[in-house]
């Protein structure tokens, strides 16, 4: 009995798209300030169902980052391209979700005597929480470091959520930005292991799984993305790979400053990072030397051994301004413009 | 397995306890891990899956009363899991799946041509599902109410029992849904979801393939 004839894509055509978006994060400029967060948060997230969910992130470098831990929960693949198996983020992992006790504190007159404090979504005083290690880091003094890492969805060129999604409930659109169908997932989780970044989050209440859209309806108006176009650290670029007037081309293809993070996940992300030009390290008789700050080991833990090449390149073009000479690629970083770093998404939203 | 004709109010049939359920004869199935290889293609990651599918077997009566059909199930669980309090945790889950044609295959959940369809519970759900499939990765949740599927669930002494009850005949023929007559035989097979081990989609245990249903005029 022939009922439905229902074609069964396949992950190669899932996983295809014409173009590919992407963002640029210069980490030397970004402040930490959280601006990306909360304009994600309020255009996607602010839902009693996903107070949980970050789909933008920022933490302080070196840390347990956000998922706490993501990097040794596994997923992604390795290098012979065989799928690895991951484990999933808890609540208190994602962040959680605080309440407070405004309404006694503050609205029943015990502002004198009560102090605010935060109730885990779990039940009880939380463990652990978003941005939980502002600004701590690692070293000792006087050598210190910290760095901030803002994070989403990569919109990775082989996404490993749609290859582990039984449902093929994932997909990428042809602009390359990488979907979940609401209507077919059943929330079984396994993208949410698969994803090295974990950059997917389960909605207990709908208990369907959720990412970083991109702002898509944005793009279809060629507004740039959210946390893009709201970073007043002037750090973001977006725009199709392969525009070469786009300031991601110039930064990623052409002057090959800005690298993936952890691209031994085998996913070949698509955010690409401007790594940190740490200030000079202190010798032990308190002299500046020519060690940066940041250990060469900690930033090629992150971005691979290609960190080195992109720093050099950096430091070369920075020294070059110090001369008083030009740089064309500091004055692209520096991009006093904003249209400048968005190719043609400029449009404001309405 | 046989299912004899009761005649009993169909109501009756929900209560796992009723008197009636002595006349018909307890099945006894084992139950094994799903090949999982066998959906690499569709999820190479679950296809790595090891320690799901432990429960190893599952207890069934079914019975009918010329107008409906009921399908009492039990098994061992030590958890119950019938809520998602944490981001990682899974529900307990019972389904019979029913072949439209004889072609079909319970080891893929059926194909393109051969559709399957299941009765599917989750101990978190009121309601259950009925589900259409052409092959996994291609299952399809319906509200079990709207197409006449009722359940009744308990769990005691570290063991589920699950009821299931439908019209033999369903609604429209639109509607998908498998057919039940005295005197005709069909096919039926298990599966058990472990929320306390992780068990979701393919991650399970079944119990292999068709297992004969004839019901008794
Ligand atoms: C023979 C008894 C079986 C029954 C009664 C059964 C039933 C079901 C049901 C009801 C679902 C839907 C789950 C949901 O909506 O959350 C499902 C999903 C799934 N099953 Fe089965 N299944 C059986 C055998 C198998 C076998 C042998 C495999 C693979 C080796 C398999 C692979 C899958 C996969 C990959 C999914 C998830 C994708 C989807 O929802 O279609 N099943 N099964
Ligand atoms: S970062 Fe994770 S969720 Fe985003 S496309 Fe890559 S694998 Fe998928
Ligand atoms: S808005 Fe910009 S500067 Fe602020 S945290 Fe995000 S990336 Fe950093």
């Amino acid at each position: 009995m022939k009922i439905l004839n229902n074609t069964v894509p396949s992950k190669q055509q899932l996983m295809a798209s014409d173009r590919q978006l992407a963002t640029v994060i210069d980490l030397n400029k970004c402040m930490g300030c959280q601006s990306c967060v909360v304009a994600c948060k309020n255009l996607w997230t602010e839902r009693e169902d996903a107070h949980h969910m970050r789909w933008m992130s920022v933490a302080t470098a070196p840390g347990s980052l956000y998922p706490r831990d993501f990097e040794k929960k596994g997923g992604g693949y390795d290098q012979q391209g065989n799928a690895q198996a991951g484990e999933l983020p808890s609540m208190v992992d994602s962040g959680d979700a605080f309440t407070f006790n405004h309404q006694e504190v503050l609205y029943e007159g015990n502002a004198q005597s009560k102090k605010l404090e935060p109730t885990s979504a779990l039940g009880g005083a939380p463990e652990w929480g978003y941005n939980w290690e502002e600004d701590q880091g690692k070293g000792e003094w006087p050598n210190p470091y910290f760095f901030y890492m803002p994070r989403k969805c990569n919109h990775c060129s082989q996404p490993a959520c749609v290859d582990a999604c039984s449902r093929n409930a994932i997909y990428k659109r042809e602009d390359g930005i990488v979907l979940i169908d609401q209507d077919k997932c059943e929330g079984h989780r396994h993208c949410v292991a698969a994803c090295p970044y974990k950059m997917i989050f389960f909605n207990p209440v709908t208990q369907k799984s959720e990412k970083c859209i991109e702002c898509f309806p944005r793009i279809d108006q060629k507004i740039a993305s959210a946390c893009n176009r709201q970073c007043p650290g002037r750090t973001r670029a977006f725009g199709f790979l392969d525009d070469r007037n786009s300031l991601v081309y110039r930064l990623v293809e052409e002057f090959k400053v800005a690298i993936p993070l952890h691209p031994e996940y085998g996913t070949t992300p698509n955010v690409f990072y401007v790594p940190p030009m740490s200030p000079q390290a202190f010798d032990d008789n308190n002299e500046l030397t020519d060690e940066m700050r940041i250990p060469d080991s900690v930033l090629e833990g992150y971005f691979g051994p290609g960190v080195h090449k992109a720093l050099a390149i950096l430091l070369a073009e920075r020294e070059k301004k110090k001369q008083g000479e030009a740089s064309e690629l500091m004055d692209l970083l520096i991009s006093r413009k904003w249209q400048d770093r968005f190719a043609e998404f400029t449009n404001h939203p309405v | 397995m046989k299912v004899p004709y009761i005649k009993q109010h169909a109501d009756v049939f929900l209560d796992p306890n009723a008197g009636l359920w002595k006349k018909s004869a307890v099945g006894r199935f084992n139950l094994m891990p799903t090949p999982i290889k066998m959906i690499e293609h569709l999820s190479p990651f679950m296809a790595n899956s090891t320690e799901y599918g432990k429960v190893n077997q599952i207890e069934s009566r079914i019975a009918h009363n010329g107008a409906k059909i009921t399908i009492l199930l039990s098994w061992q669980d030590a958890t119950r899991n019938d809520a998602i309090r944490d981001l990682d945790q899974f529900i307990d889950g019972v389904a019979v799946m029913f072949p439209f044609t004889s072609n079909a295959n319970p080891l893929t959940m059926g194909d393109a041509e051969n559709p399957v369809n299941a009765w599917f519970w989750r101990a978190d759900k009121e309601e259950p599902y009925d589900v259409i499939a052409h092959g996994y990765g291609s299952s399809k949740r319906r509200i079990g109410k709207e197409l006449g599927l009722v359940v009744n669930s308990s769990y005691q002494d570290g063991r589920w029992t699950v009821v299931f009850q439908r019209a033999l005949r369903a609604g429209l023929i639109s509607h998908q849904q498998v057919n039940f007559a005295p005197d005709k035989v069909t096919g039926i097979s298990f599966a058990v979801w472990d929320g306390g081990n992780a068990d979701r989609a393919a991650q399970k245990s079944f119990s292999g393939g068709w297992e004969p249903l004839e019901l008794e005029a």
